[in-house]
């Protein structure tokens, strides 16, 4: 399957998952298990296991008119297009910097030597074991956070800037 | 000092065997050291997720499901450790520094948990599905292809859990104030969102779908898409002001 496909069925199978019909009772666990294909729709039947037919009836029909206002909302521009500088990737680090204005500027993974990187990070991760501080150590070794396409795991989400940052305990 | 994620015992407890040579080895390894990191490193987020809905008066099955879901992503980050080591690496790196989840004081606890669930589930795990599910779709038959799908799986139960969050709170939620919160909240969860997977999702790798390696300038197009045409439609049928939230993310 071509890239573009692949992004177009993606696109349609993440819209999918994201209609509820039902409440928190069920549908998370059960539906992990399936494999086969995890991006299919779940089964109004296995949101709303416990509720009448009247009130399965109401839940499908919101469901439908909230599919209605998607499809609306959707017609519309709801953005300008991302720019080319974006997409082409010439634009990402003064991004990411706003993120952190701290953090030193990342590195571009394509321009990094990556000829033995397991051989530099057993290195890293060996003279590092015995440091007294990892961070500081792993990044005079050169260590990229954010190198290749992989942003999977959620990152944690920022404080409400002008509040206070209390962190749970 | 934080102890390094070391998940070699995990990792060949999960053996991956791969066939053919990857376009660029090293390429390919930093990607899977790299999702093994995060998603190894992003269980204390629904450690977390699930306290705060515990505190917020969820139901214990509920905050359970989502305390497995912790558990979850030390699987999928043992998993990709697996296919480091098939990748000839080892499965062990310096675990990263990552701010607790925010407690949110300044709301009451329904509030503060919505916003995490929002960030977390609505926008960071639902454009995580897209990506790993393009990926999955452009990968051939094998190894590689089961392990995406195997944590698509689950990624699909974690982004899911803020839409049935929302659905279950509609009562709640269509009340004025809260929403125009939310909706402030949401420019703020938006820009992080974007500078986030910007960061992430480099043009320049040479795509190699057999290893799992994307091409970035793809999957960045796919992000703004996801974001476009799916989480700010679908926010706003909840009533949340997220269309207007996504256009000032830039001043958040």
């Amino acid at each position: 399957m071509n890239s573009i496909t692949a992004r177009r069925q993606a696109l349609e199978a993440v819209s999918r998952i994201t209609l509820t019909l039902g409440g928190l009772g069920l549908g998370t666990l059960g539906f992990a298990g399936c494999i086969e294909d995890p991006m299919a729709a779940p089964e109004a039947t296995a949101e709303l296991p416990q509720v009448d037919l009247g009130e399965a009836l109401q839940a499908a029909a919101d469901a439908t008119n909230a599919q209605d206002d998607v499809d609306r909302v959707a017609l519309e521009d709801v953005s300008v297009d991302p720019p080319d500088d974006i997409l082409d990737g010439s634009l990402p680090d003064a991004l990411a910097a706003d993120e952190d204005p701290d953090a030193a500027p990342a590195v571009d993974a394509s321009a990094a030597d990556t000829s033995a990187p397991d051989a530099a990070l057993a290195d890293a991760a060996g003279a590092c074991a015995a440091g007294d501080d990892w961070a500081a150590c792993c990044e005079a070794n050169g260590w990229d956070w954010d190198a290749g396409c992989m942003a999977w795991g959620p990152p944690v989400p920022p404080g409400m800037p002008g509040e206070p940052a209390t962190v749970r305990a | 000092m934080s102890a390094p994620i070391d998940l070699r015992a995990a990792a060949r407890a999960r053996a991956v065997t791969l066939e053919g040579e990857p376009l660029d080895r090293g390429q390919a390894l930093a990607t899977w050291r790299g999702r093994m990191i995060n998603e190894f490193a992003s269980a204390p987020v629904f450690a977390d997720l699930a306290a705060q809905l515990d505190e917020a008066g969820a139901e214990p099955t509920l905050v359970a499901e989502v305390r497995a879901m912790a558990d979850e992503e030390r699987h999928h980050g043992a998993l990709c450790g697996a296919v480091v080591v098939a990748l000839g690496g080892e499965a062990v790196a310096p675990a990263p520094h990552r701010e607790r989840l925010p407690g949110h004081p300044a709301v009451d606890r329904f509030e503060a948990v919505t916003r995490n669930l929002l960030s977390v589930c609505c926008l960071s795990e639902t454009v995580a599905c897209a990506l790993i599910d393009a990926e999955r779709r452009e990968a051939p038959a094998g190894p590689l292809r089961d392990v995406l799908g195997s944590i698509l799986a689950d990624e699909v139960g974690h982004a899911r859990l803020g839409w049935r969050w929302l659905a279950a709170h509609a009562e709640r939620l269509a009340e004025p104030a809260l929403r125009a919160r939310l909706g402030d909240w949401l420019a703020v969860a938006f820009a992080h969102v974007e500078a986030h997977e910007l960061a992430n999702l480099r043009p320049g790798a040479t795509p190699d779908p057999a290893f799992g390696v994307c091409d970035g300038a793809d999957a960045r197009g796919l992000f703004y898409d996801t974001v476009e045409q799916v989480i700010v439609p679908r926010l706003t049928a909840h009533g949340l002001p997220a269309a207007e939230a996504w256009s000032r993310r830039g001043a958040a």
